[in-house]
């Protein structure tokens, strides 16, 4: 049974409640005035105690969506980078399959209409996007499509699944068939599954919201775990004979997603963007990747190379490689590459205020630095909530627009 | 008491000890029969669990910084902002492209006049070098544009400014113009860079700097994979019209960027699809950059080709006949699976000894353009 599934959680509810249950009847059995009696009342209370609190856990991690199954809580999928394949990097060989779709929400959608284009088996097999072009429904133009896809990085080797791709309604209509439009890479934090961006963040219902009041021009969004090797936090990193996490969406998922869709690929073409750890991937790959990102809006990121017990060793024990992937350091260091970066933060409630601050006082042009801070609001999904329109607004006025046919 | 301080946490665990307890001791007085005997208990242990996960959730707050505040956990918050602009706007940056001289090229063999070869200095503008180079212009440059763009052939080698080595940058130039006027090489930008772009690296590798120390003075970062890989293509597609497909881009080099070469092919084939190097081992790069072991051993090229997904390149081995012979390329020859492609051949005789070369190079980037 899934970490996230519906029946998981209503079964932990269940025996929570039974637990509680069981106590009040066998109140009276254990109510004697013996050791054994004592003991057996703490045993009888500690049992619903980890049974509720088990539940309440579960109900907590399904809310925010950290961990979006068992294998990204526990480990043990360790088996991410395909090695020395003879199919990996193929030509022609299509590297992402889309394992679930469903119409996007309309402006306003509550949550639970979200739950059923959720993906039930990953086993399901794609279908050839080629092939759907000329046959999609007439409701797709009106609402757009959100679709689930796994992609297998041609250079990396890198696999990741359970990801989410926005398709605007412009892609389904007959004025734009044959228009190639620009894509935004939207990344998780830590730890975090890209189902949050759907349902907390609500971004595919933000954008749908921002875009009927003409304030954002259509665009197709990447929603991806910043982590690709869960449970372990990857930071975006290029990691030093381990996986190459940075080439991975720098390189990897724009050439799978250009394949796959109608997709600008050239300069302007797409922008990053990402939420605290996603924050910091999305300002570190514009830094150093200016061609493939050129715009980036980071929502509570931070700015310096982190490294703790959910990260491991990042950097190969090199002092120096870990400077170059702080984008503090590479402001003091190298030159101001040509880029336009968003950064959020509040005054009240978020300890990357101060980081923030200090980051934007670094930028020198070319770089160009924006920021939005709020006077409260502290490191959750509300908050960014608040910052999304004003930072949709500001990516898609920095995006190559999609031209009509 | 606010939301994150920790005594809120040590008070909750307080309280929930004390009701715990409590409960413990006063469990025989609520076992009678009775609705209200139930009732009281059904209290009893909702008090326990409320505290209990009052206790969690505080914990888990504190741990992630999810909620700031009572009023931010309540969704109080309504502070509204706009977005500033902080930094400047764009000035004038570094040019990318110094011209420093220019001559014309006369095509090996016959001596006509066959394009121009421009002496040049790059500035990379993310790694932030300044590197001096040549470009070989071919006959027809810009008028005579192939679609998509010209095709780049990009040589690294400390011989560039010779002139005996074939590796001089107008001894390259002018076989390259003569296969161009024989129309054995379809029209292309020859690059030529050294291998050595920064002290402490001599395989064209980011090498970090060293913060400065009270015993030590900082050493300047050299990220001269950063200028190959990223900086040199945006250079060339946006001043000389070069292609923008790595199907289009192949490398060449000779023993002093031969290492360079092949790790860029390894390690960027999204940039580069052909390269040709003497054989050689490479398992460890030229020169005296100090590196982690982590570091050091995906310098190791044979490690690399263990470790990653085979890249989408071609690679020839080219050297003296008795290098060939040796075998020293076999360990990373036999290592090769498609699409990676790896082949030998001995280098040439005579006056022109890379005009083979060329020849292959021009036929690893001259076919149809690959789907990117």
């Amino acid at each position: 049974m899934g970490l996230t599934d519906g029946a998981f959680v209503t079964f932990m509810i269940a025996m929570a409640i039974a637990g509680l249950a069981a106590v009040l009847w066998l109140w009276p059995r254990v109510a004697g005035a013996t050791v054994r009696a004592v003991a057996a009342r703490i045993g009888l209370v500690a049992v619903s105690e980890v049974l509720v609190i088990a539940a309440f856990l579960v109900c907590l991690n399904s809310y925010f969506s950290f961990y979006s199954s068992w294998s990204a809580l526990l480990g043990g999928s360790s088996a991410k980078v395909v090695g020395t394949s003879a199919t990996a990097g193929r030509r022609s060989v299509s590297l992402l399959t889309v394992t679930a779709a469903g119409p996007a929400p309309l402006p306003g959608a509550a949550v639970r209409d979200l739950q059923r284009i959720r993906p039930t088996s990953a086993a399901g097999g794609g279908f050839a996007l080629a092939s759907r072009d000329q046959d999609v429904s007439a409701d797709l133009a009106r609402t757009g499509e959100l679709l689930s896809f796994s992609v297998t990085g041609k250079y990396t080797g890198i696999s990741e699944t359970g990801d989410y791709i926005y398709l605007p309604p412009q892609y389904f209509q007959p004025a734009y068939a044959r228009s190639k439009f620009p894509a935004v890479l939207a990344l998780t934090g830590y730890p975090g599954s890209p189902w949050s961006f759907v349902a907390r963040l609500r971004l595919p219902t933000e954008i749908a919201t921002v875009a009927r009041a003409g304030k954002v021009r259509p665009a197709v969004y990447v929603l991806m775990n910043s982590s690709v090797a869960m449970p372990r936090d990857t930071e975006c990193t290029n990691i030093p004979a381990g996986p190459q996490v940075e080439t991975f969406f720098t390189v990897d998922v724009p050439r799978a997603i250009e394949q796959a869709f109608r997709v600008q690929s050239g300069p302007g073409g797409w922008g990053a963007l990402g939420v605290s750890t996603g924050g910091y991937c999305a300002v570190k790959m514009a830094m150093m990747d200016p061609r493939q990102y050129p715009v980036a809006v980071s929502l509570a990121g931070y700015y310096t190379a982190l490294q703790d017990h959910t990260t491991g060793d990042l950097y190969g024990g090199s002092i120096g490689y870990r400077d170059e992937n702080s984008p503090d350091w590479r402001l003091t260091h190298l030159p101001p590459p040509p880029v336009s970066v968003l950064v959020t933060s509040s005054v009240i409630g978020e300890q990357t205020y101060h980081g923030t601050l200090a980051f934007l006082r670094l930028i020198r042009p070319p770089m160009r630095g924006y920021s939005l801070i709020l006077p409260d609001g502290g490191h959750n999904f509300r908050t960014w909530d608040r910052e999304l329109p004003a930072s949709l607004e500001w990516l898609s006025q920095r995006l190559r627009p999609a031209v009509p046919n | 008491m606010g939301l994150t301080s920790p005594a809120l946490s040590y008070v909750l665990a307080v309280v929930t000890a004390g009701v715990l307890l409590g409960v413990i001791l006063a469990w025989r007085r609520l076992a009678g029969p009775g609705t209200r005997a139930i009732a009281l208990r059904a209290v009893c242990q909702l008090a326990v669990q409320a505290c209990a996960l009052a206790l969690i959730f505080v914990l888990v707050n504190g741990s992630g910084e999810f909620y700031s505040s009572w009023s931010d956990l309540l969704g109080l918050d309504h502070g509204a902002a706009q977005v500033q602009a902080t930094a400047g706007v764009s000035t004038a940056s570094v040019r990318p492209v110094v011209l420093t001289g220019k001559t014309s090229v006369r095509a090996a063999g016959d001596g006509a006049a066959a394009g121009v070869l421009e002496s040049v200095r790059l500035y990379g503008e993310l790694s932030g070098l300044s590197v001096p180079g040549a470009v070989y212009l071919p006959p027809g440059y810009p008028a005579a544009r192939p679609p998509g763009g010209y095709p780049v052939i990009l040589e690294i080698s400390n011989a560039i400014d010779s002139t005996t080595s074939p590796y001089g940058s107008d001894r390259l130039a002018g076989i390259a113009a003569m296969l161009i006027a024989a129309h054995r090489m379809a029209p292309a930008l020859v690059v030529m860079l050294p291998a050595t772009l920064g002290p402490g690296d001599d395989g064209c590798l980011d090498v970090a700097g060293r913060p400065a120390t009270t015993q030590l003075a900082g050493v300047a970062p050299t990220l001269a994979q950063t200028f190959f890989a990223t900086d040199l293509p945006a250079i060339l597609q946006s001043r000389y019209d070069a292609s923008v497909s790595a199907s289009r881009w192949a490398l060449l080099a000779d023993g002093s960027g031969g290492y360079c070469a092949l790790h860029l092919a390894l390690t960027t084939s999204w940039q580069f699809s052909a390269a040709v190097v003497p054989p050689g081992s490479y398992t460890a790069p030229p020169g005296g950059a100090v590196r982690s072991p982590e570091l050091a051993r995906q310098d190791d090229l044979i490690w690399l080709l263990h470790h990653q997904p085979m890249p989408p390149v071609s690679v020839l081995f080219v050297g003296s006949a008795s290098d060939i012979g040796f075998g020293r390329a076999e360990p990373l020859a036999e290592l090769a699976r498609p699409p990676m492609r790896v082949s030998q051949t001995p280098l040439g005789t005579g006056g022109s000894p890379l005009t083979g070369v060329l020849g292959w190079i021009a036929k690893a980037i001259g076919g149809a353009p690959e789907e990117q």
